[in-house]
């Protein structure tokens, strides 16, 4: 008959039956098992699944290592083509960047000095404080304030 | 019949070249120093590791994946990954636990990449044989005991496959642990740092395990 204690104690026949329960722990199991064939039976069929599995090991195919060294050599090759594209790649990238500084380190200053092709912001507000005022100095890029248009209106009387 | 001819094959062929037999802890540790020092020997090295390990391998495998077919595949993949990232080993547990743990995670992988269901029954095994196929569940070394050797070569060739099949229908956690404790004798404490997991749930999951796979086995003896 399967009691309390019994149904404790099967939880427990796996690791009994592998020796990794503590000494107190496994003195108990075997205290039951004493009085117990239910639980004694039921160690027996664990012990022969445990076995089952442990006969259903394999030998290694023959050229296991041949084909293994196989992969190894292949990778290796695979690697080293990779990091070769990749060597290639940051070469190409590298000439490339060195191309565009080369470019605009060239056109730069005529972009920057010449006034037909400067920066389309500071050209019209150029423009317009000469229109406005005669003058392309005027400290704030932001266009003419309200007092200098009205001072340039007096001006103008 | 293909199947019981390939598994018969995969029991009976001869290991190939002498497995390299571990003299003492420390050796693992030259091997795998001298294979991360680089140069000549490095490959011999790991040679040296593989031939240790990989009968362990193989046999972890091919009892996770329960076909031995792709078995070698995967276990080469297993190697793979220890050459790959052997530098990332850290002596900080057994060399085996990191291998084992490579391995069984390797082979769920697979599992779940080309999982199949193909069910293994005792289909085209004649009645007188199946007691002896299971002879081992009831506890009785039954007929097995007393055949021939080709005989008894063949019924062992045939058990094996019959407990990778039912093995293969154990929930992948609850194989993982069987399969350490059973095919590589790792202990709890070396089985829960493979698997990740505390000693409880170790415990716990090779009792399952065992319990689910006994139910499978019986099952597929009165089928």
């Amino acid at each position: 008959m399967t009691t309390t204690a019994c149904r404790t104690i099967r939880t427990r026949l796996s690791a009994y039956r592998d020796g990794a329960l503590d000494r107190s722990t496994s003195r108990e199991v075997a205290a039951h098992l004493g009085d117990c064939t239910g639980c004694r039976e039921e160690l027996s069929g664990i012990d022969a699944v445990a076995r089952l599995v442990a006969g259903a090991a394999v030998t290694v195919p023959s050229g296991f290592d041949e084909r293994l060294r196989a992969r190894l050599s292949a990778r290796a090759l695979a690697e080293e083509a990779w990091a070769r594209r990749g060597r290639l790649a940051r070469r190409s990238s590298l000439l490339a960047a060195a191309v565009l500084v080369a470019l605009l380190a060239g056109l730069g200053p005529a972009i920057v000095r010449d006034p037909r092709t400067g920066p389309p912001s500071i050209t019209d507000d150029q423009n317009l404080n000469l229109v406005l005022f005669g003058t392309a100095d005027l400290e704030d890029t932001g266009g003419p304030s309200p007092e200098g248009l009205s001072r340039s209106e007096d001006r103008s009387e | 019949m293909e199947r019981d001819l390939a598994d018969t094959k995969a029991v009976a062929v001869t290991s190939c070249g002498p497995a390299e037999t571990l003299r003492d802890a420390d050796d693992v540790r030259v091997w795998i120093e001298t294979f991360l020092a680089g140069g000549t020997a490095a490959e011999d090295a790991f040679s040296r590791i593989v031939r240790t390990y990989r009968d362990r391998v193989v046999s972890v495998v091919t009892a996770m994946l329960g076909d031995p077919d792709p078995a070698e595949d995967v276990a080469q993949e297993v190697f793979l990954k220890v050459h790959a990232n052997l530098s990332q080993f850290r002596f900080e547990s057994r060399f085996d636990t990191w291998l084992h743990r490579i391995a069984t995670r390797t082979a769920v992988d697979h599992t779940r990449r080309f999982w199949s269901r193909r069910r293994v029954a005792l289909e085209g095994i004649p009645e007188s044989q199946r007691e002896a196929l299971l002879s081992g569940i009831a506890g009785s070394q039954g007929r097995g005991a007393q055949m021939a050797d080709p005989e008894r070569r063949m019924l062992e060739a045939k058990r094996a496959r019959m407990v990778r099949g039912a093995l293969r229908e154990v929930p992948a956690p609850f194989r993982a642990a069987v399969v350490l404790k059973d095919l590589t004798d790792l202990s709890y404490e070396e089985i829960g740092r493979a698997l990740g997991c505390p000693l409880g749930t170790v415990e716990s999951r090779i009792h399952r395990g065992r319990a689910i796979l006994r139910r499978k086995l019986e099952r597929m003896l009165r089928s």
